[in-house]
């Protein structure tokens, strides 16, 4: 069964439609890209998923695990294994951001059954996952992404991930914002990431993180639906084409496998 | 409305009270006559005075405030009635004096011996005032003259209080704490602090100001502080009253040549509160830092007046007031800023943030800049708003539920301003105080919430 599986979605925000008959299926394990130009609704179909205030789902459905994710609020969903990374992570001041990590992984824990994590545990746990991921531990007792650079919150957001080990992440523009280096590095420690029963979703504009980070599958997304589908090849034409030709070649609709 | 004042049942009051303080110099009595005199003149203030435009004192003018009469030992109902929390607020200091109800209380107290040999005086004012010692005279009466009724009630009335000395040069590391309660029934108090910070000296001090739960008690107090050349003073109030009391403070500070004072006005409980601080930077090159934070939950009005008067050259003022209010509450601040004629080269900030959690709280803030010299800078600025949307989503898209995470945000909104709060530990005491307050409040808001529900479901009558 796919552990993600959207139906016709039809989205709209502020009265106006931006998904537009949208069908993907994402299995476990897999690591997918959506790709597309600007405006054709990539970061919506993001905030939608993760339960983003504001977006109207007026037809279609999502399936998550087999159960209905537009009925479950933003926290449940996390707390049921999907994180989103955010194109834009937002900046807390006054909030440490080790305090809100080990309250994210408390609830998550919880909704597991599990205990809470203790607070020792928690640091020596946190640190080495900083460490893996390229985030200098000294902004671990920061206020969350205050003051941090472009490179340094979308670290902070992978360090999140790999803390949280949801089972459905999807990446909002992960690589926006970075240098070469530093794409690379990010893109490696998604892949570390990577296992057989997470399913990884990456929104971008460049095919370049999908040189590090090769994805099974791509799409791409166009006025709000899918129009093309392929392997990491698709990818690389469309960088030397571009979404036009691509979108004009391809009548494909729907989630093709 | 104000009910009409009791005249005779407050001279009844006052001739009670002065028999009980025969062994008060001279001076102080006759300070007490004119200070009442002036509060049978002027009577309470209104909605009129633009002063109280947006805080009602009726409730106040319904009930008879006196002193209670000195005891031998008030026992205290169990410290349980109070905020435990807030109580351990410097609980190890060495140098702590305790109140209830206007009166020095000498088991709770952990300084026994009021001088030691580095000359700083830690003691009740009544001890002092018996032995009529000169300092003490040099600031008591001196900055708090009878503007109000509130502050002339407290000069009449005030039974005791402390007075704290700090010799020229002297470094004091622990905080000086000063714990006023109010415990009892429907008590009135009326605690005095009066503070000399000599020239070079370095100090913290801290008042708490906690009332019973449950009580309707009444703390009207008053502090007067001096700062002499390069003294550097942390003053803080804490307060917390219960939701049915009042609490009415007045800090009054003069500040010498080059002295730095800093003043947190921690307000976290009671029906009405009303602070009002004023600042005088006397002399040139003074640093005067006002920070404030107040709550404001259920019904409650807490309003907070403050004035930064600079008078003399090259000084520089900071105020950062922030405020949270929910329910149907309502909270105020004016900030009034005053540049005197040849008080040149001054640098004044001010800065008014609000965060206001329902449709049904109010919030009044006015900045109020008077401005009679030239190569100044002067500014000031307010906002008010609700909690920051994109941070809510980020924290539950991380799996933290919607009140937690409101609730972290109150938190990290409030604890902004312990920043620089010293010794980190006194910091931490307040800070986990306030988380426990924070807590306490969303549970009120979820009751205001339901009672609300419930009022809308009443058929009319």
């Amino acid at each position: 069964m796919a552990l993600l599986s959207i139906k016709n979605l039809h989205v709209e925000a502020s009265g106006k439609p931006i998904l537009r008959g949208l069908s993907l299926e994402v299995d476990p394990g897999e690591v997918c890209a959506i790709m597309g130009p600007n405006g054709s609704g990539k970061s919506t179909l993001a905030g939608v998923l993760a339960g983003r205030e504001g977006y109207v789902v007026t037809a279609g459905e999502i399936l998550y695990q087999g159960k209905d994710l537009c009925a479950m609020p933003p926290e449940e969903r996390a707390r049921e294994g999907i994180f989103l990374g955010f194109q834009h992570p937002v900046e807390i001041p006054g909030v440490a951001n080790t305090y809100f990590l080990r309250a994210a992984l408390n609830a998550v824990r919880k909704h597991r059954g599990e205990e809470p994590i203790d607070a020792m545990d928690f640091m020596a746990h946190v640190k080495a996952k900083a460490k893996s991921v390229g985030l200098s531990p000294e902004l671990l007792g920061r206020p969350v992404n205050e003051g941090f650079s472009g490179g340094e919150k979308k670290r902070n957001e992978i360090l999140q991930m790999s803390v949280l080990e949801p089972r459905l992440a999807v990446l909002d523009e992960t690589d926006s914002g970075l240098d070469i280096d530093a794409v690379r590095e990010v893109a490696g420690a998604v892949q570390a990431l990577r296992n057989e029963a997470r399913a990884i979703v990456v929104i971008t504009h460049h095919q370049r993180l999908l040189d590090y980070l090769v994805p099974d599958r791509v799409h791409v997304l166009s006025g709000g639906t899918i129009v093309a589908s392929g392997d990491k090849s698709l990818a690389i034409e469309l960088e030397k084409s571009g979404y036009s030709s691509a979108v004009a070649r391809t009548s494909a609709v729907g989630g093709a496998a | 409305m104000n009910e009409p004042l009791d005249r005779d049942a407050y001279a009844d009051g006052f001739a009670r009270a002065l028999a009980t303080m025969a062994d008060q110099p001279s001076w102080l009595n006759s300070a007490r006559r004119m200070a009442f005199s002036s509060f049978i003149d002027y009577g309470w203030p209104t909605t009129k005075d633009e002063d109280w435009r947006f805080t009602d004192v009726s409730p106040l003018t319904r009930m008879l405030l006196l002193p209670r009469p000195p005891a031998e030992e008030i026992a205290l109902d169990g410290a349980d009635a109070f905020d435990t929390r807030l109580l351990a607020v410097g609980a190890t200091s060495h140098h702590r004096l305790v109140f209830v109800d206007g009166h020095y209380h000498r088991q709770l107290s952990e300084r026994q011996q009021h001088e030691l040999g580095d000359g700083l005086v830690v003691a009740p004012l009544s001890a002092t005032l018996a032995r009529d010692e000169i300092p003490a005279a040099r600031v008591l009466g001196q900055l708090l003259r009878d503007q109000t009724a509130f502050i002339s009630l407290n000069t009449a009335f005030m039974t005791d209080g402390a007075w704290v000395r700090i010799p020229a040069g002297l470094v004091v590391d622990e905080p000086i704490v000063l714990v006023y309660l109010a415990s009892s029934g429907q008590s009135s108090s009326f605690p005095r602090t009066v503070v000399l910070a000599g020239e070079n000296s370095q100090a913290t001090i801290v008042e708490l100001h906690l009332g019973a739960d449950g009580a309707i008690t009444t703390a009207n107090a008053a502090t007067e502080i001096v700062l002499e050349s390069r003294a550097k003073l942390r003053h803080m109030t804490l307060q917390k009253a219960a939701p049915t009391a009042f609490h009415l403070s007045h800090l009054a500070v003069e500040q010498k040549t080059e002295s730095e004072f800093s003043a947190r006005s921690l307000s976290l409980g009671g029906r009405l509160v009303r602070n009002d601080v004023h600042a005088l930077l006397a002399e040139e090159g003074c640093v005067c830092n006002l920070d404030g934070l107040y709550l404001a939950a259920g019904t409650n009005v807490v309003d907070n007046h403050t004035t930064i008067d600079h008078r003399a050259p090259r000084s520089t003022s900071r105020e950062i007031y922030r405020g949270v209010a929910q329910g149907r509450s309502r909270a105020v601040f004016s900030g009034r800023i005053v540049i005197r004629p040849g008080a040149q080269q001054t640098d004044a900030r001010q800065t008014n943030r609000n965060l206001v959690l329902s449709d049904g709280a109010t919030v009044h803030t006015k900045p109020f800049l008077e401005i009679f010299a030239n190569d100044v800078k002067c500014s000031h600025g307010a906002t008010t708003g609700r909690l920051d949307a994109d941070a809510l989503f980020y924290l539950r898209s991380r799996g933290i539920g919607e009140k937690e995470a409101a609730q972290i945000l109150i938190r990290a909104f409030m604890t902004e301003s312990l920043d620089g709060i010293e010794p980190t530990s006194l910091r931490s005491e307040i800070e986990t105080a306030i988380a426990s307050t924070i807590a306490d409040l969303a549970a009120q808001d979820e009751k205001d919430e339901k009672d609300e529900r419930h009022d809308g479901s009443q058929p009319a009558r």
